[in-house]
């Protein structure tokens, strides 16, 4: 259903990446990550005093980014779903964790940007602060390893003669998540490799996190366009975006009759 | 190779034994073809190549305070770990054997394989808690110092690998009914046995690398 509105949600997901790192790393200057954990909290709020116009605009920005997780997760549910061929249990886990993701991922960003806010606070309070970001950010990657167990297992069980996704992405979805779950380490560690500026809980889950998603993005937009060519002839208002919401149920994959043939029952 | 008859066990002619015939092992599809299906191991890739990550960054940082690596590693257990060794070995024995179809006098042992299996699981769970307990009471932790901290996450993040390879074979054990044709589809069986393998396969490298090297 409405196949072009989905594109457009999809490629969404293609756009964010890029800017949101860009805006982490380079706006905010926090990638490499920093402050890092081993530091002493004049440090930390040095840091803030002296890049406070950069993590505010940094995190203003990356505040809205973070709305544009939405879209694409949209999409990708709308696949799910015709893996199941309803709204089951799969698609409303995914409904559910994408709503709390876009949380997980504001809630940090705020913490960061109070920081700024009042750079010259008490170190104490400064230090909280950026604590209950990176830890947030790194450390509560739980929802998204979800969404993709979930993407992953419903891929493997697709009976369908074409399946939505191919087997390779399902097998790379629980790949790719064992990765990000290595976040969980950043709460035991001050430094080394486990630490929120580590090479595993960072970096590794970065990396991971990032080529899953436009991974993902790409496998959505491929089903995308073999769902509208299936359904293609089949119903004009679908080219053409057009929804009726009067006819839109939570039953079906919202295939609608044929409109000239309602007219003509009507005659 | 290319196993053409029933009978691995062949005794010499004229010879006949009691268990003449007792071991066989069907061989299925003769075509070749990938075990489990070429999916599944780009996630055991990306599975071992998150673990040699980690391999790599212990023999980095071993490599930056040697003495401090070398003294807590005496801390460590090497007959315990030598036990978990032979277990996981044992283990993953059985599963292949299971999977193969061996047959006992002519039953279905693939039941038993995985049961097998399972119970060198429990083994190595068992002394994998002993050994960490033995630690935690000398007051090691994994916020003792870097060695410890290597040995706890490499170790504990195997050990979730582990229960979760258990989980599967529980899986297997309950669908698997002791007559020929089982309940679970070939793929998913085959796929299990190679998860269970690369669990097996990151243990052998892992025991040496934290037990035993100097």
């Amino acid at each position: 259903m409405n196949t072009r509105v989905q594109l457009i949600c999809a490629r969404l997901g293609l756009i964010f990446i890029l800017p949101f790192f860009a805006a982490w790393g380079l706006i905010a200057g926090m990638i490499p990550p920093r402050p890092a954990p081993e530091l002493a909290k004049s440090e930390v709020a040095k840091f803030y005093i002296e890049n406070e116009l950069g993590v505010l605009f940094g995190m203003a920005i990356l505040l809205w980014l973070s709305i544009l997780v939405a879209p694409p997760l949209a999409a990708l549910t709308l696949q799910v779903k015709r893996i199941e061929g309803e709204f089951g249990p799969l698609t409303l886990i995914l409904i559910i964790c994408s709503g709390a993701l876009i949380v997980t991922f504001i809630y940090p960003e705020l913490f960061w940007i109070t920081g700024a806010f009042r750079a010259d606070r008490s170190p104490d309070a400064i230090m909280v602060l950026n604590d209950l970001g990176w830890l947030g950010f790194m450390g509560v990657g739980q929802l998204f390893v979800l969404i993709q167990f979930v993407v992953g297992f419903g891929t493997l069980r697709d009976k369908q003669q074409s399946p939505v996704f191919p087997r390779w992405f399902g097998y790379s979805c629980f790949g790719l998540g064992i990765g990000v779950g290595f976040g969980t380490l950043v709460f035991f560690f001050h430094e080394g490799p486990f630490a929120w500026n580590g090479l595993v809980s960072f970096w590794l889950v970065a990396t991971e996190f990032g080529i899953w998603w436009i991974l993902m993005c790409a496998m959505v937009i491929r089903a995308i366009n073999r769902q509208a060519s299936k359904e293609k002839g089949h119903d004009k208002k679908d080219r053409a975006g057009y929804v009726d919401v009067q006819e839109m149920s939570l039953e079906g994959d919202g295939y609608r009759e044929d409109p000239t043939k309602e007219a003509a029952s009507q005659t | 190779m290319k196993l053409n008859t029933e009978e691995v066990y062949e005794s010499p002619p004229g010879s006949a034994t009691p268990l003449h015939g007792a071991v066989s092992i069907e061989r299925n599809a003769t075509s070749r073809r990938v075990p489990g299906e070429p999916g599944l191991w780009v996630f055991l890739f990306l599975d071992l190549s998150a673990f040699s990550l980690l391999f790599a960054a212990y023999v980095y940082y071993r490599g930056q305070q040697p003495d401090l690596f070398e003294k807590s590693q005496q801390a460590l257990n090497p007959v315990l770990g030598s036990v978990n060794m032979f277990l996981l070995i044992t283990s993953s024995l059985l599963v292949a054997a299971g999977v193969a179809g061996i047959k006992f006098y002519g039953r279905n042992m693939e039941r038993a394989m995985i049961g097998g299996a399972l119970a060198c699981g429990t083994g190595f769970s068992i002394i994998k808690i002993i050994e960490y307990g033995q630690k935690s009471s000398q007051g090691l932790t994994p916020l003792t110092n870097d060695f410890f901290m290597h040995y706890y996450v490499l170790t504990g993040i195997h050990w979730i690998h582990l229960m979760i390879g258990m989980g599967i074979l529980i899986f297997f054990y309950l669908r698997v009914r002791a007559s020929p044709k089982t309940s679970i589809g070939r793929t998913f069986l085959e796929g299990g046995a190679c998860y269970w393998h690369m669990v097996d396969l990151v243990w052998i490298v892992l025991f040496p690398l934290l037990y035993l090297l100097k």
